[in-house]
């Protein structure tokens, strides 16, 4: 075959000298990828929401839902920190956890498709010959099913695990991250446990983009943020199998122990959540107001508004 | 492990079957470890694959986290990297189709790509060489853009690049040649403007 010439053999020499990311990207990315495969992958499109389609699933899903998450698509604190990360897609808000458009800091607008299963139980499939970021298949593992948050009805073939990493733009201007993950996610805990090199360099909790300036993002103690999210999961557990009141003595005790945790607002959804499967209907709506005045753009309002409307747990004990 | 198998390793040599039959696979490797060892990998061929730089971000990120998804899937028979590639490749296309207005990124202003050696001077030399390339690269097709990055910036062989892509290993080589061709024939297009430039 005939090979390139001197003149193109040396442009392309030059040019393959630049062969790396400048290190602050590589920080930034390290942290912000390894942080969303860590609390349960995420494939960021950012042409979904100009129109195109990415995957039947995850657009005729969202336009069910018709839910929309303003969040951002940088990587989280939580997910970033520990496998355990808590989600909090209970009950009908898993259409806010499972499809959410997300807008990114450059404020391009970014659809998550977030039908990503879990991490270690699902099934080997290919990736799509020409689009790589379509939704995988149905996950059908007992284990998944035992741990999965419960999906809307009619979803149930298309949000399979309501794994999804969202981090939003809180009005105080720190990035709150919000997943749901598997706490048993071989893979996940892998990619979390050893500290990254982002992290070291920035500060754990860290969280940057390229696009966006969120310097002003809250550093909570890496530690910390394992142990809220410990009992935060537990928490989730509590509701989804039906039993509230053990939910909100684990709530309480996170209130003892992190009266300012960073995870204040998954904690407020999940106590409304319970709140509301108690009966304790009027005490539910009552923080229900206070969590949307302190949380307008949260990706929980929509759960929030709708748990004791919905009977409380009856909506998040639905899939089990 | 094949239930037949000993449980310890005979003597290198004593039996090829053994081997075969009873190898312990290589431990998968995990997304952390793929991405240390593979995001510049990754990502500088996002970049000369035509990922306008404002996407950079997401599509790395897109491709580890289809890495992630589909790494129990993986097999061994082909490296990782030309398993990675394949999947840059496709998380390249789907960018580029949608962003084919947007080019004429102006590497000078803010550099994706950096080089660990040489002088500022020798930095910016290779600046204005890697943005000829990029225009040049620009002129090829997907498919042919894919074949030429492989072979001539990752050094990769016709058969590597042809399992990478999916495609016929006669494919390959007839992408490249046509590659190797228009990107000629830009460079001495090039060649000429300059020439005429310093006259």
């Amino acid at each position: 075959m005939k090979e390139l010439g001197p003149d193109a053999k040396r442009l392309l020499g030059a040019a393959a000298r630049l062969d790396a990311a400048p290190e602050q990207i590589q920080r930034r990315m390290r942290q912000r990828v390894l942080g969303s495969v860590a609390a349960g992958a995420v494939t960021t499109s950012a042409f979904v929401a100009k129109g195109a389609v990415l995957g039947t699933a995850t657009t005729t899903a969202t336009a069910a839902a018709g839910t929309t998450v303003v969040a951002s698509s940088v990587s989280l604190v939580t997910g970033f920190l520990g496998a355990a990360a808590v989600g909090l897609g209970l009950g009908t808000a898993a259409l806010v956890a499972t499809h959410a458009v997300v807008v990114a800091p450059s404020s391009a607008v970014v659809h998550v498709g977030a039908t990503a299963p879990h991490v270690s139980n699902y099934p080997a499939g290919n990736v799509h010959p020409q689009d790589p970021t379509l939704p995988l298949e149905a996950v059908r593992t007992q284990e998944a099913n035992e741990e999965r948050l419960p999906v809307a009805p009619g979803l149930e073939n298309e949000a399979t695990l309501p794994h999804v990493t969202t981090a939003t733009n809180t009005p105080n201007g720190a990035l709150k991250g919000h997943s749901s993950s598997n706490s048993r996610n071989e893979r996940g805990i892998s990619v979390a446990r050893r500290e990254p090199e982002g992290s070291r360099a920035l500060g754990h909790g860290n969280v940057s983009t390229g696009t966006g300036d969120f310097s002003a993002v809250a550093k909570p103690d890496a530690a910390s943020i394992v142990q809220e999210t410990a009992i935060l999961a537990s928490v989730q557990r509590a509701i989804r199998r039906g039993n509230p009141s053990s939910a909100l003595t684990a709530l309480e005790q996170y209130r003892v122990q992190f009266p300012a945790g960073a995870l204040q607002e998954e904690a407020t959804a999940s106590r409304i959540v319970a709140l509301c499967g108690l009966g304790r209907t009027e005490e539910g709506q009552r923080l229900s107001a206070d969590f949307l005045r302190r949380f307008p753009s949260s990706p929980l309002s929509a759960h929030v508004q709708a748990a004791c409307l919905n009977g409380g747990a009856s909506s998040s004990t639905a899939n089990q | 492990m094949h239930p037949a198998c000993p449980t310890f390793e005979p003597d290198p040599g004593s039996s090829a079957a053994w081997k075969a039959d009873c190898a312990v696979p290589e431990p998968m490797p995990t997304v952390e470890e793929l991405y240390d060892q593979h995001f510049n990998f990754v990502w500088r061929n996002l970049t000369r694959l035509g990922v306008p730089a404002p996407h950079l971000e997401d599509a790395a990120q897109d491709v580890f986290v289809v890495v992630h998804r589909k790494l129990p899937s993986f097999e061994q028979r082909n490296t990782i990297k030309s398993w990675l590639f394949g999947i840059t490749v496709r998380v390249a296309k789907l960018y580029r189709s949608r962003n084919i207005r947007q080019r004429g990124r102006e590497l000078d202003e803010e550099p994706v790509l950096v080089s660990t050696t040489g002088t500022p001077e020798e930095l910016q030399a290779l600046r204005q060489a890697a943005s000829h390339v990029q225009r040049l690269l620009d002129e090829l097709d997907d498919d042919k853009r894919a074949v030429f990055v492989l072979a001539e910036f990752e050094a990769m062989t016709a058969p590597e690049i042809a399992g990478a892509l999916g495609i016929p290993l006669n494919t390959a080589y007839s992408r490249l040649r046509h590659a190797r061709l228009e990107f000629e024939a830009g460079v001495q297009r090039l060649r000429a403007k300059e020439d005429w430039r310093f006259r």
